[in-house]
Formats: C-alpha cells, structure tokens, sequence
C-alpha cells in the first residue's frame, strides 16, 4: 500500500465513507504510525508502553474521525490524541503505585532495564535530565528538539500560545544544559 | 527559526550533543501493527455492539422473569379460583335452598295442606290443655263448636293470635 501517494484529505475522505472506512483508516496509521511511536515513546519510554499508548491512540483516532476539523493539520490532531493518551497513561500509573523519593533512580533503572534500550552514557544522561522537567515542559523540548516540530504546529497540539512556548523550550533548554554540564 | 540553529543559539554545549536516544523497537513491530489496531477495532465494535444491546436484552430478561413469575403462581390461582367458585356456587345454593324451604314453609302455610293435616291432628282437648290459647279465644272456640269456625277461617286467622315459638315448641 503506497501512503505517500494519498494526501492527508484523501485519507480522511476515505475514512468518513462506511464502505472505505477501513482502507482510509490503515492508510493513516501507515503513514503516521513510526512519528507517533516515538513521540509516544520519548514519553512513556517502555516499549511495551509505548505499544499500548498508542493502540489506544489510534483506536481513540478510529472512533472520532469524524470529528476531525480541516482547520486543523492531520499530523497535529492525532499527535494532540497521543499526548493526552501518554498523559492518561501517567495518571493512570501513578494512581496505581505512590510516588517513591528515589523516584528519578528508579526512571533511569527502567530505562536501563528496558531490553528495548541499548543507550550509551550520554543518551542515559540526557533522557535522565530530561525526566526531571514538568510534565508538560517536557512534552515541549522533546516536540521541537527531537521532532522539531514548528512552534505554531505545537501550538495547535498544546493549545497554548507560540510565546508561552517558546519561553517555555528555552527554560527547558536550559534547565538540561545545566543538569549536563554539571554532571560531566 | 531552525530548531537546530536555535539550541546552538539557547544552548551551546546541548547542540553538541549526539541527536539521538538509543531506544531500540522489536524486528518487523511496523508491519504488522495496522493489523493488530485493526482487530483491535473489531474486538472493540463487538463490544460495542454488545453494550448498545445490552439494556434492551437486559429488559427483556427482567420481563421474561417477571412474566415467570406470574406464571409461577398461575396453578395456584387456578385452585383458588375453583375454591372461590366452589364457595360462591355453595353459597348461593345453600341461600336458594334455604329461601326455598321458607318460601315452602311459607306457600305450606297458605296452601296448607300439610297444616290441614297437623291442625286436623291436633284436637281440641290438645288445644284445651295447651297454654297458647288464651281463654277468651278458646271461649270463642267453645261458642263456634262447630267446626266450621276452625276450618272456615284462613290459616292466618286461626293464628294470628298464636305466639309462633309456642307453635314451634309443640310441633
């Protein structure tokens, strides 16, 4: 199944016919599937997970396709469903088990543990430095520095103003600039 | 701005980091996950199907158990609606048959064939030695000897006077 030959629109027009419903819907997670699971995955960071996080994301796409407004890009609309599902995910963890104080040690042991993970030092280190930002400050350096995702796109995925989050990237920045440096 | 140009700008010694995050994704995990969602789906609809249907089947069920109920306790009914009937039918005879012995007694006493009979048996003397006749009717009687004053007279003449439990009581 060729995806690239299909436009966003092409795929959504096919997604809203009963008869096509299905094609359509395979031809976008063709096409969005990989961009997805990483931004799931720099989230949640198992790949477990992340499988989970985002069968639930595309099965949430599935059912509310037809909600999907054109004003707004294909790309970022499903990225905006695997952030809140990412963020379910977390709330979903942490009602599940109290918030230990080595909290950030045992992040990074799942993380070496993970048999999906084959980090060197410096990759343990900056995902270590980027797990201790806020929740929402982290999903803002990991769309512009890993996805490099432009600022009005991750406006429409946040839904908050390009200022606040360019403020928002360059503490972010910062913060991990530091947490490095001091480190090495 | 690039993004690339804008950590040099923000963060010097970040930029010179390696872009890249060593996580690693199990062999062939993209082919076949369209298919896995897609079944996921269907699992998904099914169940879907079976909650939307499920009110109305539930229903259905209380209805059935309801109607069961009802038919549970329909044997009985059937006996106590004989029993009632059986009452009501005992009832009514018995009321018939009792009005129809006092309308017998009644139509006996005016026809009064069987009164001839018990009158013609009793005599005077019986009469005489009996306390319900008063004296002044048995001086009436003693006026009257013929018997025509007895017998062609109504029964409820010759009564009228005759206290019934006294009557009763001799028969």
């Amino acid at each position: 199944m060729d995806t690239v030959s299909y436009s966003d629109d092409q795929i959504i027009k096919l997604c809203n016919e009963s008869t096509t419903r299905e094609k359509g819907f395979r031809l976008l997670m063709t096409k969005y599937q990989e961009r997805l699971y990483w931004h799931i995955r720099r989230m949640v960071k198992t790949h477990e997970d992340t499988d989970d996080v985002l069968q639930n994301t595309f099965v949430k796409v599935y059912r509310n396709i037809a909600k999907y407004r054109s004003e707004a890009k294909l790309y970022t609309w499903l990225y905006k469903i695997a952030t809140n599902e990412s963020l379910n995910h977390f709330r979903k963890i942490e009602r599940n088990k109290a918030i230990s104080i080595d909290d950030e040690k045992s992040k990074i042991y799942d993380l070496k543990s993970d048999v999906y993970f084959d980090g060197n030092v410096a990759q343990v280190k900056l995902a270590s430095a980027i797990d201790t930002l806020p929740e929402k400050q982290k999903i803002v350096f990991n769309l512009r520095y890993y996805d490099e995702m432009p600022y009005k796109d991750m406006s429409e995925v946040l839904s908050t103003s390009v200022g606040a989050l360019k403020a928002s990237y360059h503490l972010a920045v910062k913060k991990i600039e530091n947490i490095i440096s001091n480190e090495s | 701005m690039n993004p690339r140009e804008e950590i040099k700008d923000i963060a010097p010694k970040l930029s010179l980091w390696k872009y890249g995050e060593g996580y690693k994704i199990p062999d062939g995990y993209f082919e076949g996950l369209s298919d896995r969602i897609c079944e996921r789906v269907e699992e998904d609809e099914k169940l879907d199907k079976y909650f939307s249907a499920l009110p109305d089947e539930v229903m259905q069920k209380i209805k059935q158990e309801q109607k069961g109920k009802v038919m549970s306790i329909r044997p009985f009914l059937k006996y106590a609606v004989a029993a009632a009937f059986f009452m009501i039918m005992g009832t009514l005879v018995w009321n018939n048959v009792d009005s129809e012995f006092a309308s017998d007694q009644t139509v006996s006493l005016e026809d009064s064939e069987e009164l001839n009979y018990i009158i013609e048996a009793i005599s005077l003397e019986d009469i005489f030695d009996t306390e319900f006749i008063d004296d002044e009717t048995f001086e009436e009687i003693l006026v009257n000897e013929d018997d025509e004053f007895i017998f062609n007279n109504s029964t409820e003449e010759l009564l009228y006077e005759v206290d019934d439990e006294l009557l009763e009581e001799f028969l």
